[in-house]
């Protein structure tokens, strides 16, 4: 058994920002546990940016920034978070900026900002395509100069508490395959995302697979918002791998298959620039109506086009963009448009938070992704998810270091060691007459057919069905690799257990809003309904196993729901 | 749609269990466009469950997935198995794991060494007083031409393929390593840093100078961040800050010196200028069998047409920002 | 055939005179139409860049501007270092528009200007882009049959990939096309493409020495007659330093090693002394 006062679990830019925060108080133990090389984290991922009221380009304020956030949200993000979060963005920009982040800069000196979608002012702080990158080496720089602790390569199993207070986790060395419990004062959960669940086409990383949620589900503890999935408009063709919305900041066009920049039809004013769930519902709809391409592999698609930008900018602002394309497309962007469809990208619900990270078991915390506090709503804004991650693992970091101060250990019961251990050698046991990668499949197809970008009642009932059939067949799946070092066969066992726990809600989630909001656009509810649902979801697994949903008022402060036009 | 059958050679080794690593063969179909790291998900999923191997992001930026294909490290997710093939004009890649590292299992190998030597060259900004600003109301001017200096190396993504590639961490164990090394360089030249150029010295202590410059790590490195570049920039700057006195820094110095006096190198004053007269005793043997041969020039050497614009260019070069 | 500038670097105007001498000769048999400017200086090997690295630049923005103010679209190299360092000044300037301004600002100090318009290829690559293998054995007199050669690139005509471009770093052809066209048998061991170590000679002259020492013992163990290099730097290490290198290895035996044009000299029945063999520290005999 191990112990310490705080545990972070996940060590991406909210995890490592956590960590800092409560490095700066003498006297606590702290760790951050992650199942990959910190560095490896999906924060890294990130290319086009941050979003700060710096005002360096454009005069702009916090409270500009929260409007375009709230409304980008379709207006279910509490607005009162949402600008807790705007006001700290240019300090913490700043803090992060004297810490050495390499942020792109102005002839002036100062950091350079780019237009992004759904916001009225080039607001998005950038270091080329590569900021979560910098951002990731940088905060992990700063772990290592303040000595912070990190269980690299475990992967957390389970949460212990008391049905009141956290007592701590059990976790997988995936070094020696030895199952520890950790006690801990406070817990940190900071996972990130899940839409590996649309595995055949997303964005992210392998590993995305909603540990945190999962694990929040199996103790108890709510999740919200869940049916809002976000696809962001430019993946690449083959492989859904992103393509910054920095790509249109910097003045991409989208066109189809007759040469039009058809964005003038979906969004005449911002054109590519209107928000995610808008560009991405428009390119759908254009191959949907016979306007984009086709490939011999079957694969339909638009075109991103750079070309007009010109091989100076797009070397000096977009270089990793161009690598990606020449390497998975075969296709040079200074030559050649780039091939393009959504992608399953980014999550906006998660773990139920208040704003300060704070779930409703004292102790537990959950920033970023893996999170809901909720700042991004319906939609998520391009340049916000960093934005959120380093706030509020910020914010959380600090909470839980004063609130462990003087508090004692909550009772561990070894029997939690014990319960993992007998689910471990359960699927080593297992029957083995069904596939992971066969399951994996169905559960992409089911999810991407019944809650992908359009949905209707039919559709996402039959993608719940589909859910649960799949939850059941799971149960005989078969670890294979019996080995203690290193075992993969096993992680990617658990990584997929997670992802059918976390589908199952996004499908109920999606089922019971009976509207169109943000990312979930509903073909037989094509109208937002702020009467009925200008709420959030919340959705819990009761004792019974059974998930319950309720529902959770939005907090509005200054701006009242409009329609949203861009 | 064109398809090849390919067979994967994998090294194997699970330590715990096996007393020598062996090779395994797997065939599959690959059809034109799958990257080595689909190829192994295609193994692992149909095929052979207990292959052991790291991935993560797929997009070439989390930098887990480094392995030896045909003997050279690559990131499996950014490279084509077509174009192997066609590289090696093979229809069989073999994989390994990485060197200079020890092998946990199969393809994963112990990053930890060299990701523990970076930690202790101090990889951090320790922000300079004098040039950030107290507060966060406040940004740090740092003009682009600033940035250029270290923004390259601010792409590295610690995969560790250099270190695997690198000739003079596998003679030397104390040698600091090509994207430790780089690092180190990335701060030095920051003007936010409070050591600045004494980094260098850090560069020094671990053996920096015994850089063999075969460029290994920039032929490998899979975001072109060129590690050699910035070692030779530090081992510049550690002249700076008055690590005058070794052969690595004399050598720069007779270089720069012949250059300027004739415009070419003075290859028999060299051992002298570099390592002094222990320099020529040690080469002596060899300096006569060459002198015996004809190999030597006189050591006064006559300047080169228009020398002149040649002291213009250098005085220029090194009078300007 | 157009005239190409010749950038012969400062160790084959010296320790390696052979390199120069057979070069030349080989030059004047094949019909190339070589010329060596007097101005050019040393490339600097690199080492100016540990002096300051707009000065690296400068100083070859100078070599590059001079050949192109000559009119020469091409300059051919025999040193491999050279090569790199001409083809990485090249490769920044070309692609980094402000630092070429500077640099052409430096250079009109000396009524210079690079334009970014002349190429430089090693003296091998030319042979192969001018003659190719088919031309080349048509030249061949007294083809080298049944001589194992072992083709040892080292490191600055292959690495990196992105400055040097010619064929891939990783499975290099062009050594073993040579040595096939002069009717030798190539002898490819696994350390044709590893280091040795000459940069870091007088800093580490053990490690130096090390490594050498291991690619001699692979060239042997490959059955090689000789070793064939590009690169005047490799070929001391290898020539000159062998006894040294071998000792470090805890081998003894002696391998000779040849400049590329010595071999191709043989091969097209140039006499041995025009090819300076007999200034090779290890005899060669021929």
């Amino acid at each position: 058994m191990l112990t310490y006062d705080i545990v972070i679990v996940g060590a991406g830019g909210g995890g490592l920002y956590a960590a800092l925060e409560t490095s700066r108080r003498k006297g606590l133990k702290v760790a951050v546990l992650s199942k990959v090389y910190p560095t490896r984290s999906h924060t890294g991922a990130a290319q086009g940016g941050i979003n700060a009221a710096l005002g360096n380009v454009a005069p702009d304020s916090p409270e500009k920034h929260a409007y375009d956030t709230v409304k980008g949200s379709d207006f279910l993000a509490d607005q009162d978070a949402v600008e807790l979060m705007c006001e700290m963005a240019p300090k913490i920009i700043r803090e992060m900026e004297h810490m050495g982040l390499p942020f792109s800069r102005l002839p002036d000196g100062r950091i350079a900002q780019r237009p992004f979608g759904g916001a009225s002012f080039p607001r998005t702080c950038y270091a080329a395509d590569k900021t979560g990158h910098v951002m990731l080496q940088t905060l992990y720089e700063q772990c290592i100069r303040f000595g912070v602790e990190f269980l690299n390569e475990w992967f957390a199993l389970s949460l212990v508490h008391n049905g009141e207070r956290i007592a701590g986790l059990t976790a997988v060395n995936l070094r020696t395959g030895e199952i520890v419990g950790i006690r801990a004062k406070a817990v940190i959960l900071a996972t990130g995302g899940h839409t590996r669940i649309y595995w055949k086409r997303t964005s992210n990383a392998l590993g995305n697979t909603g540990d945190g949620p999962a694990m929040a589900l199996r103790a108890g503890v709510p999740l919200k918002d869940m049916e809002f999935v976000q696809f962001h408009p430019t993946g690449l063709r083959r492989t859904g791998i992103l393509v910054t919305e920095g790509a249109r900041g910097e003045g991409g066009y989208l066109i189809n298959a007759e040469g039009e920049r058809f964005m003038k039809r979906y969004a005449p004013e911002k054109m590519e620039l209107a928000p995610r769930d808008l560009v991405s519902r428009a390119i759908e709809t254009e191959i949907m109506e016979g306007r984009g391409f086709e490939d011999e592999e079957g694969n339909k698609f638009v075109y991103l086009d750079l070309r007009h930008l010109g091989r100076k900018k797009i070397l000096e602002r977009l270089p990793q963009i161009r690598e990606l394309a020449i390497d998975f497309e075969g296709v040079d962007p200074i030559e050649e448009p780039i091939p393009i469809r959504p992608t399953a990208h980014y999550s906006m619900g998660g773990i139920d938070t208040d704003k300060y990270g704070r779930t409703v078991i004292k102790g537990l915390y959950a920033v970023g992704e893996c999170g809901c506090v909720s700042v991004h709503g319906a939609n998520r804004l391009g340049g916000n998810s960093l934005l959120d991650i380093v706030v509020f693992g910020k914010i959380a970091g600090e909470d839980a270091a004063e609130s462990v101060v003087g508090l004692e250990l909550v009772d561990f019961p070894e029997v939690e060691v014990k319960e993992q251990e007998e689910r471990i050698k359960s699927l080593f046991d297992g029957e083995g007459s069904e596939k992971l990668s066969q399951l994996r499949r169905e559960l992409s197809d089911a999810m991407s057919e019944g809650v992908g970008i359009f949905r209707d009642e039919e559709r996402i009932k039959r993608a719940l069905e589909k859910v649960r059939e799949i939850k059941e067949r799971a149960k005989k799946l078969k670890v294979y690799d019996r080995e203690l070092t290193f075992n993969t066969n096993l992680q990617q066992t658990l990584e997929f257990l997670n992802m059918v726990e976390v589908a199952e809600t996004i499908a109920l989630g999606a089922l019971e809003r009976k509207e169109s909001r943000g990312a979930h656009a509903r073909t037989d509810y094509p109208k937002r309904d702020d009467e009925n649902f200008l709420k959030h979801s919340v959705i819990r697994r009761g004792e019974d196993g059974e998930l319950r949903l309720t529902w959770k008022p939005v907090v509005i402060t200054k701006f009242q729901p409009e329609e949203r036009k861009y | 749609m064109e398809k090849k059958e390919v067979v994967f050679r994998i090294k194997r080794f699970n330590p715990k269990r096996d007393s020598e690593p062996y090779y395994q063969e797997y065939r599959i179909t690959v059809p034109k466009g799958m990257t080595i790291l689909e190829a192994l998900h295609v193994i692992k999923d149909e095929i052979d469950p207990t292959l052991a191997f790291r991935s993560f992001c797929r997009s070439a930026i989390c930098g887990s997935c480094a392995v030896k294909v045909n003997g050279f490290p690559k990131l499996a997710c950014k490279t084509q198995v077509f174009s192997e093939l066609d590289k090696f004009g093979t229809d069989t890649l073999t994989l390994e794991p990485l060197d200079n590292m020890e092998v946990i299992r199969d393809l994963i190998v112990d990053w930890d060494k060299p990701l523990k030597k970076m930690e202790e060259m101090k990889p951090y900004l320790i922000p300079d007083p004098s040039v950030v600003p107290s507060t966060l109301d406040e940004e740090t001017r740092v003009y682009p031409e600033e940035l250029k200096k270290y923004d390259r190396f601010t792409d590295c993504i610690l995969c560790t393929s250099c270190f695997s590639a690198c000739t003079a961490a596998q003679m030397d164990e104390g040698y600091g390593g090509p994207f430790q090394l780089a690092r180190v360089y990335r701060f030095a030249v920051d003007k936010r840093d409070a050591l600045k150029e004494e980094r260098a010295k850090i560069g020094y202590a671990y053996d920096m100078w015994n850089c063999v410059r075969c460029e290994k790590c920039a032929d490998v490195c899979p975001k072109h961040v060129g590690p050699v570049d910035g070692i030779m920039r530090l081992r510049g700057l550690s002249i700076k800050v008055g690590l005058k006195d070794n052969p690595g820094a004399r050598h720069v110095f007779a270089f720069y010196k012949s250059i300027l006096e004739s415009g070419l190198l003075n290859e028999v004053l060299l051992p002298l200028r570099a390592k002094g007269i222990k320099g020529v005793l040690e080469n002596l043997p060899v300096g006569i069998k060459m002198i015996l041969k004809g190999k030597a020039h006189s050591p006064i050497m006559r300047p080169i047409a228009e020398h002149e614009n040649l002291v213009k260019v250098m005085k220029a070069a090194m009078e300007v920002e | 055939m157009e005239k190409v500038a010749f950038y012969p670097g400062c160790a084959a105007k010296g320790a390696s005179k052979e390199l120069y001498e057979s070069t030349v000769a080989v030059a004047q048999e094949l019909g190339i139409p070589l010329v060596e400017l007097p101005q050019f200086s040393c490339c600097g090997a690199g080492v100016l860049e540990e002096v300051k690295e707009v000065l690296d630049i400068a100083v070859n923005a100078r070599n590059l501007a001079l050949a192109e103010r000559e009119g020469f679209k091409t300059i051919v190299t025999v040193c491999s270092t050279c090569l790199l360092v001409l083809r990485k000044a090249k490769h920044i300037l070309d692609n980094d528009d402000e630092l070429r301004e500077k640099v052409n600002k430096i250079l009109a100090e000396a009524g210079l200007e690079y334009r970014g318009e002349v190429e430089v290829k090693h003296f091998h690559w030319y042979l192969l882009d001018e003659l190719g293998e088919d031309g080349l054995r048509e030249r061949v007199k007294k083809p080298l049959s049944g001589l194992k050669v072992y083709p040892y690139y080292g490191c600055h005509t292959v690495r990196p990939y992105e400055v040097l471009g010619y064929e891939p770093s990783e499975n290099p052809r062009s050594l073993e096309r040579i040595v096939k066209a002069l009717g030798a048998e190539p002898v490819s061991g696994e350390r044709r493409l590893e280091c040795c170590g000459f940069h870091a000679f007088w800093p580490n002259p053990k490690g130096s020495m090390v490594l050498t020492g291991l690619n001699l013992k692979d060239a042997k163990s490959c059955g090689a007659d000789c070793i064939v290099t590009p690169c005047p730097l490799c070929h001391m290490n290898l020539d000159a330093n062998q006894d040294r290198a071998l000792k470090a290895v805890g081998e003894r035996f002696s391998i000779p090693v040849l400049h590329v044009p010595q071999l191709v000299g043989l091969a097209l029945g140039i006499e041995p002394k025009r090819l300076g063999l007999h200034r090779n520290i290890v005899p060669v005999n021929c």
